[in-house]
């Protein structure tokens, strides 16, 4: 590559190609582009001098010789032309340079280089990031899915992860909101072309469409366990109001929360069934002082949007009303799983008369019947 | 494997060992009672404990095939008991009366010729197993939605027809829709299929 050639390129394009490197992080991404600009840092790293910069040897860490001369092997392979062009169809911003979103490029935290496939615009109104678990309950996706609805209604975007399970049925609550409502705003884990979990394809591909996805790799990153608690930090950190709907004591979504704390974004955590797993990491968080959401117009409120949810009833459930012991089973069930000799017990029907109110149950969409396990739903 | 070369001897009652010099069938009836987790970790009844990908619960719910399945007549969820029932659980029935009430369905069956309900021949069915207009609706509804094949029909008459006699009504009396519904509870879980959470 002639020198002229690669004065040509924009200085983005090789901050594209350093953030391809192996083990490239934002910490690390960021150190180096406190070095210098992108041609000359490129010309360092490929000629493995990074050694002349401590600050960089700091932000790698343990065995940084060893991840340098990955990192010169891997450059010396690149053509920086070539990486460019293929991110042409992306909007491709780089830190400092006043193209990231406000949140980012103020948050101590950045990214140095930010992909996004449709229009970048979409996170500049309100936002609200809708997190939980992969292992959600029913109860929870269908939660998760109105407060994505309510909320796009009302035009406030629904930041999310496009992982399975709560992610999932946010973002498809946004996109049943209709038209004119708020975008959809995905961040993920992995390169804009690397669809992961594949569960998630149809997302990946509607999301761009209706609003916007982000990601701080480049095409072709694979989705590493360590990319998705970085992730985590950028819905945080995009987010003015963060909803924790179902959460492990441990996981994923509790990260996200911390990193919210850290940038005084506005947290709020879905009570739920003490005895439910699910349920244990966002009863905790109300232990420790969270915000309670009770209902989905409740982050309205937390955002402004709306008065105080007064006491009255919503529209009436579509739904046929159930048989008198159609209506004590569902008292019965409450909101956790449960098999028909558990419910048998708990509401003193002959297992006859409860296969018949189950039955009723099931036909009008009261109740989701798996493998012999009982749930109730919110909604048909 | 097992689950799989099991199912004719199952369906005839009978082993068919064929080999160079001789064909020779052997008596085999047998009750099969078989166990499986919910998923490999086995706390799928817990949604946020369990730790298995939807993938791997999938494959792991494939190892069962539909036809095996469809074999067995009753199947049964089973709830992971707390602490508090492991300790001071109550009492259930026991054994004795419900030996009784077992002796006493096994000899009305007698009295219709047959070894047990399972035993009613297809052609005896709608004699031994007749439907109130209820039951019928109920069996004419799953049919219909795909809840029951054709052999899970006949099937789950026979095992309705064993909920009535064990409940002690009128052996000649026509089935009601309470032991139609719970036959088909029990024989399908409740459970069509494995269906997403999101």
């Amino acid at each position: 590559v002639s020198v002229a050639a690669e004065s040509a390129l924009p200085e983005v394009a090789w901050w594209v190609a350093l953030a391809g490197l192996p083990g490239m992080g934002p910490a690390r991404l960021r150190a180096l582009q406190g070095e210098g600009p992108g041609a000359e840092v490129w010309a360092t790293v490929a000629g493995g001098r990074v050694d002349r910069w401590p600050a960089v040897g700091e932000a790698i860490g343990r065995r940084a010789e060893e991840v340098t001369a990955a990192w010169e092997s891997a450059a010396r392979r690149v053509d920086v032309d070539a990486t460019w062009a293929a991110h042409a169809h992306l909007t491709v911003s780089l830190l400092g340079s006043g193209a990231h979103p406000r949140e980012l490029d103020d948050d101590h935290d950045a990214p140095v280089v930010l992909f996004a496939a449709g229009e970048p615009e979409a996170v500049s109104g309100p936002t609200v990031a809708v997190v939980g678990t992969r292992r959600c309950t029913r109860a929870g996706a269908e939660l998760a899915y109105d407060i994505g609805r309510t909320c796009a209604a009302a035009g406030v975007a629904v930041v999310s992860g496009l992982a399975t399970g709560i992610d999932t049925a946010a973002h498809r609550g946004c996109l049943d909101a209709g038209s004119d409502a708020a975008p959809p705003v995905g961040v993920v884990g992995s390169g804009l072309d690397v669809v992961y979990p594949t569960r998630s394809r149809d997302l990946w591909a509607e999301v761009p469409r209706r609003g916007v996805l982000l990601s701080e790799y480049p095409l072709g990153t694979s989705p590493a366990r360590w990319r998705f608690p970085a992730r985590n930090r950028l819905v945080a950190a995009l987010a003015d109001v963060v909803v924790v709907v179902e959460s492990g004591s441990r996981g994923g979504p509790l990260y996200t929360v911390d990193e919210a704390i850290d940038r005084d974004r506005t947290v709020m955590a879905v009570p739920g069934p003490v005895r439910s797993p699910a349920s244990h990491g966002t009863n905790q968080l109300l232990v420790d002082g969270i915000q309670p959401l009770c209902a989905p117009e409740d982050v309205l409120v937390a955002l402004g949007l709306a008065a105080p949810r007064p006491s009255e009833r919503g529209p009436g459930d579509p739904r046929p009303r159930p048989s008198a012991d159609g209506r004590r089973v569902l008292e019965a069930l409450g909101w956790e799983p449960a098999t028909i000799d558990v419910l048998a017990a708990r509401t003193g029907l002959g297992l006859g008369r409860l296969a018949v109110a189950l039955d009723e149950l099931d036909a009008a969409a009261w109740i989701h019947r798996d493998g012999g396990h009982l749930e109730r739903k919110a909604r048909p | 494997v097992v689950a799989v070369a099991l199912r004719k001897p199952r369906e005839e009652a009978v082993v068919r060992v064929s080999r160079a010099r001789a064909s020779t069938v052997l008596p085999a009836r047998f009750l099969l009672v078989a166990a499986t987790n919910p998923c490999p970790c086995g706390d799928a009844d817990q949604p946020g404990r369990c730790r298995c990908s939807e993938a791997a619960r999938a494959r792991y719910r494939r190892r069962l095939s539909g036809p095996v399945l469809d074999r067995f007549d009753l199947r049964v969820g089973v709830a992971r008991p707390d602490v508090s029932s492991l300790l001071a659980a109550e009492a259930g029935e026991p054994s004795a009366p419900v030996a009784e009430r077992v002796a006493r369905a096994r000899a009305i069956a007698a009295s219709r010729g047959v070894r047990a309900n399972a035993d009613i021949p297809a052609g005896r069915l709608d004699e031994l197993t007749p439907l109130t207009s209820g039951a019928q609706r109920a069996l004419e509804g799953a049919l219909e939605h795909g809840r029951l094949t054709a052999r899970g029909l006949a099937r789950v008459r026979r095992v309705a027809r064993t909920l009535a006699d064990l409940d002690g009504v009128d052996p000649a009396a026509p089935l009601s829709v309470e032991v139609v519904a719970l036959a088909m509870t029990l024989r399908d879980g409740g459970g069509r299929h494995l269906e997403s959470v999101a």
